[in-house]
């Protein structure tokens, strides 16, 4: 091998090395034994906004203002060409100047060169911030889905202890309960489908039609936009009305339920006013007993801080609902 | 039923929960043994303004209120030296992650009417 075959061959090694390390998205230096940088790649530069005057023959631990000055990493460094060991993944949280807040993992080795007595040391760093704040949010997430199951679940139970036992068969009790969970199912849908934009007319059909199939007549009322909070309130409230119109209402006849609102101004406060009418059914008389139903629509109205008056007119109930709104 | 209804003043519990139907089966269990209810009040922010203006006798507090949790209510409740358990679904080591929950109980969600009952006459008395 001639000496110029010797030099190309070295020339082109070392063009292949150095077009890896520019090419690497990791910041990467090699330092010296004495933490001296030697070689610092383009990535190294742009992610700590610095440049090649800045950083080579400097100290590792001056550089940035002292940023790696920590003493646990320049224990472990100190370890690394004596005991010829490696760093893996040595995570340093810092407020680097210029990126904020970040995490870098840090991984270093011996670079031994046979036949070479001058010990080198290669440090790779790897910003991990943004991966572990996304694994932070993912755990986030799953507690989340985990804590709504639960009280889904604790919804359940309560609709199942509160549905009453007395004086029916199993069966009515089953029909019942699952009536009840679900209007709590459609009321979860609807939020998860609306969010924060949950139409009043689209609940009140979703609600009814289970029930009262064709037999509802909605009249043709402004748009109103309920809060995420007040979608089961009102699913359940429609819920318990529409069931009662079945079994003694005008459900129960030929009549027909008939829905219509509006919204006021009480106040400096817009609320809902809505008009639920049973027609055409046979005669009602106020209920003998107050069940889940009846305390579930007082206890909605008064949460929400509005009110529900039942008129047991002959013709058919007519209850009339407030409701606060925000618009 | 509680030993409040023999007292001249009824105790005043104040319900922190946001699910809505378990606020109202709440509700119903301690009107039931004659405890007068305040709330449920579903925010944070809500129910620090409540204890605030007026200190409850004792206080059932769920934990995650609308995605937010419930830590700054239990300062409050303890500053205001107000006896109070959590009403939560969380696993205990999940709520020891919070410092404001050390000490305090967890009822679990949904805990029994008469274990909720008894819980709290044992607050009370303490």
């Amino acid at each position: 091998m001639t000496l110029e075959e010797l030099y190309r061959l070295l020339r082109s090694g070392h063009i292949q090395t150095q077009g890896i390390v520019d090419t690497l998205h990791e910041p990467l230096i090699v330092l010296d034994k004495a933490f001296t940088v030697c070689n610092a790649n383009p990535a190294f530069y742009r992610t700590f906004g610095t440049d090649m005057d800045g950083t080579i023959g400097h100290s590792l631990f001056e550089l940035g203002n002292g940023q790696w000055d920590i003493p646990e990493l320049r224990m472990l460094l100190s370890d690394v060409v004596p005991k010829a060991s490696a760093i893996v993944g040595y995570q340093v949280n810092h407020d680097f100047p210029g990126l904020g807040e970040r995490s870098m993992c840090v991984t270093a080795r011996q670079l031994a060169i046979p036949g070479n007595n001058s010990s080198q040391m290669l440090v790779v760093f790897e910003d991990v911030t943004d991966r572990q704040r996304a694994e932070a949010r993912k755990d986030i997430l799953i507690a989340e889905t985990r804590h709504r199951m639960k009280n889904l679940i604790a919804t359940v139970k309560v609709i199942a202890r509160q549905t009453e036992v007395a004086g029916v068969t199993g069966a009515e009790y089953r029909d019942r309960f699952l009536g009840r969970v679900d209007a709590l199912l459609i009321a979860q849908d609807f939020i998860s489908a609306s969010g924060a934009n949950a139409d009043l007319a689209a609940l009140i059909d979703q609600c009814l039609s289970p029930v009262a199939g064709e037999r509802t007549d909605l009249v043709a009322s402004p748009a109103v936009s309920l809060s995420e909070n007040q979608v089961l309130p009102l699913s359940m409230i429609l819920h318990e009305l529409a069931v009662n119109a079945l079994k003694y209402g005008a459900l129960a006849g030929d009549g027909v339920i008939r829905v219509k609102w509006n919204t006021e101004l009480d106040e400096g406060s817009r609320r809902l006013v809505l008009q639920w009418q049973e027609v055409g059914g046979p005669p009602v008389a106020p209920p003998k007993h107050i069940g889940f139903g009846t305390r579930l629509i007082d206890y909605s109205i008064k949460a929400e801080g509005g009110s529900a008056i039942f008129h047991h007119d002959p013709e058919g109930l007519r209850v009339e609902i407030t409701l606060p709104i925000q618009q | 039923m509680a030993s409040s209804s023999t007292d001249s003043t009824p105790f005043e519990i104040l319900i922190v929960e946001d699910e809505y139907l378990i606020g109202m089966e709440l509700v119903q269990i301690l009107e039931d043994s004659g405890y007068v209810v305040v709330g449920p009040i579903a925010t944070v922010s809500a129910a620090v303004a409540t204890i605030e203006r007026n200190a409850p006798s004792a206080c059932i507090l769920d934990v995650n209120l609308r995605g937010e949790i419930s830590a700054p209510v239990a300062d409050c409740l303890k500053a205001k030296h107000v006896p109070f358990f959590l009403s939560s679904g969380y696993k205990q080591e999940t709520i020891n992650q919070e410092p404001a929950f050390s000490g305090i109980t967890n009822i679990g969600k949904p805990a029994k009417p008469e274990q909720l009952v008894s819980a709290l006459d044992l607050l009370l008395k303490a």
